[in-house]
């Protein structure tokens, strides 16, 4: 008896610890797809491509140095940055709404063309990577996969989740700072809310939109060598994650930073309870339940503005 | 006395000239064609890596002395490979083309159910001898409606269901220091996992253990804590299951996170080959699989003259840093096959080749082959574990009481039991 009562205390305590340590790694997954949403209005179908590109980055940045799978961060998001940087002036700005508009076309081709392009893009990355480094299984060789942070003999919270949750809180705050704070940032948001008056102010969304792709890749690269470092991963796994993004973007509200991390959290502790109660086959289910809830019950998210 | 000499040089020269040229010819349309089909991109690669080497392996040397000896002609072997993709569309759809595009005279097919069924149907279909291997035979006898399929053209080796439940249940039974009766299952919710599920669960109930079965689960599932708490408090001392890598490495995460040490596990699908096991690292050290083919098989291959370890040293030797995989053995067999019945019918006739095939009684690198009456041979298996020698993963051999003649290359050890 005492012991069936100690099972259900630590059922619910590890649903809760589990969940919000997973909902972390989803929020820093999710924050690019969510910033690329709310600046660009525009919805980035190779965003799990990117993550997997970031990862395998880090891969053959370590295979030059031999050091902290940390320190690869400092190599990765500069040229994430870049990479997102660039599709956006080179690629995208192309099919922008404000590019069809430019063109005389509907605004209806620049919310549609950007999808395909990404579409697009998805492919060729995934079979770029296959060609480049072939299909193996990669992994993120680190210490702390394996560490937790034991509480109780049966609780304990993985310290790699633990830290992911730390960079993910920071990462919020940090993009959130910018955003509000800075010149460029508030740029950004001008060019979200209204392009035309923004370039009216003498602003340029082109080259603001830019920075803001770069931004988006430069936290989706933080997410890629997450992801490596917490498990293998091959050329055509991005899809998968992309899933899980547009799952914890949806639950946040389209755009918001904040939500992102609620949300993921949420989704988090969601899928690890019902896996609890219901067993591990209504994990995933039960996280898809809950957004199909969210989406009928408050279409624009919990926490869009 | 020298008039005639003069006069049938010519002659000669001519009779000389015609009998190579017919030779050339005979040569020509006695040049044997191979298609090799085989997954060499998508998710099942690491049945399919060691390929181009080791057909270069096999088919160079007969190339080099000429050809191989086929009733009074030396016969060229070219092979080309045809990319499976790992699926069952994409092996379809390379066996169509090796057989109607280009026209060759006997297809191998080889990697799991995905890359030989569909070859097999379609030489059937076409009539075109086919060797294939590396699927357990019934995934590959059993038609979608459980009942064996007859096959004409194709013939099959491999391992069989009945001796793997033999083969774990015996592991289980030889656990050192003895087992509870609780085990554990993680049997995903894909074709491997239901049919394991299926297969395994009624055999261990029969021992009278008792299963902790959290259900099939969806394949990328996040979280394993409460799968790992089920077994903490059902005191679960053995877990088996079908895993892939990524999955697996997932799971061996969480369980070392919540401190759980099971005395055994037991995990296929990947845990076969080197490359995901060195992707998993430390954690899968000691885990136990199926040993579907090592150096410790026994047997000779008759085109090479080499063991299953001659094999390996000579794979690994040509390629430094890889390691070898189990199909490469499978694929030697599958070339030495074809040869020896090449040999035999002494012609590369479609009939009296099926026929011979049909007759082969064969020592190979994956034991002796005999084909019966249904068109496959049952090839042995073991027991196999990951021990870490010298900083380096090898896959021992630590169980052959099915087959002892699979020899035993180290004892079985509990689950990291000295860390």
């Amino acid at each position: 008896m005492n012991e069936d009562l100690y099972w259900i205390g630590i059922d619910i305590a590890n649903g809760l610890l589990s969940g919000t340590m997973l909902g972390g790694y989803y929020a820093v997954i999710s924050i690019g797809l969510a910033l690329n949403f709310g600046v660009m209005r525009q919805v980035n179908l190779a965003h799990g491509d990117w993550l997997i590109v970031a990862a395998y980055l880090a891969v053959a940045f370590l295979g030059i140095a031999n050091v902290s799978p940390f320190w690869t961060l400092a190599g990765v998001i500069p040229v994430m940055y870049g990479v997102g940087w660039l599709i956006q002036r080179v690629l995208l700005a192309r099919v922008s709404v404000q590019a069809a508009e430019r063109r005389g076309m509907a605004p209806s081709i620049g919310l549609m063309s950007p999808l395909l392009v990404t579409f697009g893009m998805s492919i060729v990355i995934g079979q770029g990577l296959l060609a480049l480094f072939d299909a193996n299984a990669q992994a993120i060789r680190n210490d702390l996969s394996y560490a937790a942070v034991r509480l109780g003999e049966d609780l304990s919270v993985s310290t790699l989740r633990l830290v992911f949750f730390v960079i993910a809180v920071a990462m919020l705050i940090a993009v959130q700072t910018f955003l509000n704070t800075t010149h460029a940032g508030r740029a950004i948001r001008a060019a979200a809310d209204d392009p035309e008056v923004a370039a009216l102010m003498g602003m340029h969304p082109a080259r603001v939109h830019a920075v803001a792709s770069g931004i988006s890749l430069a936290t989706a690269g933080v997410a890629g060598v997450m992801i490596g470092m917490s498990r293998s991963f091959q050329p055509f796994d991005g899809p998968t994650f992309l899933l899980v993004a547009f799952g914890v973007v949806i639950l946040g509200g389209l755009g918001s930073m904040t939500g992102a991390l609620v949300g993921g959290v949420i989704l988090g502790i969601t899928q690890v309870l019902s896996g609890t109660y219901f067993g591990p086959s209504a994990q995933l289910v039960g996280g898809y339940i809950l957004i199909l809830l969210v989406l009928a019950v408050k279409p624009q998210g919990l926490f869009s503005k | 006395m020298r008039r005639p000499v003069l006069k049938s040089l010519p002659l000669a020269v001519l009779a000389a000239w015609s009998l190579s040229a017919v030779d050339a010819f005979a040569a020509d349309a006695c040049t044997i064609t191979v298609g090799r089909v085989v997954p060499v991109t998508g998710p099942l690669i690491d049945m399919g890596r060691e390929t181009p080497w080791l057909d270069d392996n096999k088919v160079k040397p007969v190339n080099a002395a000429g050809g191989l000896q086929v009733g009074s002609q030396k016969c060229k072997v070219v092979y080309k490979i045809y990319d499976s993709k790992g699926t069952m569309a994409g092996s379809g759809e390379a066996a169509t083309r090796a057989i109607l595009q280009d026209k060759v005279d006997v297809i191998l097919a080889q990697g799991t159910p995905d890359t030989t069924n569909a070859p097999s149907d379609l030489c059937e279909r076409y009539q075109i001898p086919c060797i294939t291997s590396d699927t357990p035979i019934e995934a590959w006898l059993l038609g979608p409606d459980g009942k064996p399929k007859t096959y004409k053209y194709t013939h099959h080796f491999f391992f069989q269901v009945p001796d793997l439940i033999t083969n774990h249940v015996g592991m289980i039974k030889a656990l050192p220091g003895g087992f509870n009766g609780s085990i554990g299952y993680l049997y995903p919710n894909d074709p491997d996992g239901t049919i394991f599920a299926m297969l395994f669960d009624p055999a261990f109930k029969k021992e009278g253990w008792k299963p902790t079965d959290p259900g099939r689960f969806a394949q990328g599932l996040p979280d394993f804590s409460s799968i790992i708490n089920s077994f903490k408090r059902n005191k679960v001392e053995v877990v088996t299951g079908v895993l892939a890598p990524p999955d697996l490495q997932n799971y061996l995460q969480q369980a070392a996170q919540a401190n759980f040490k099971p005395k055994m596990y037991i995990i296929d699908k990947g845990t076969g080959y080197p490359e995901p096991m060195k992707a998993i690292g430390k954690a899968g050290v000691d885990i136990l699989s199926v040993n579907f083919w090592s150096p410790a098989f026994p047997g000779k291959s008759k085109y090479g003259g080499y063991d299953g370890k001659g094999l390996v040293d000579a794979y690994e030797k040509q390629n430094p840093g890889k390691n070898y995989s189990p199909p490469l053995a499978y694929t030697d067999a599958m070339y030495d096959v074809l040869f020896d019945a090449l040999q035999r019918a002494g012609t590369k006739d479609r009939d009296a080749l099926l026929k011979a095939i049909g007759e082969t009684d064969l020592d190979s690198v994956v034991g002796r082959i005999k084909f019966n009456e249904q068109h496959y041979s049952v090839q042995p298996l073991g027991g196999a574990q990951w021990h870490e020698v010298g900083g380096k993963l090898v896959k021992e051999n630590v169980y052959n009481a099915v087959y002892p003649s699979v020899k035993k290359t180290a004892e079985m050890k509990l689950y990291q039991s000295a860390k």
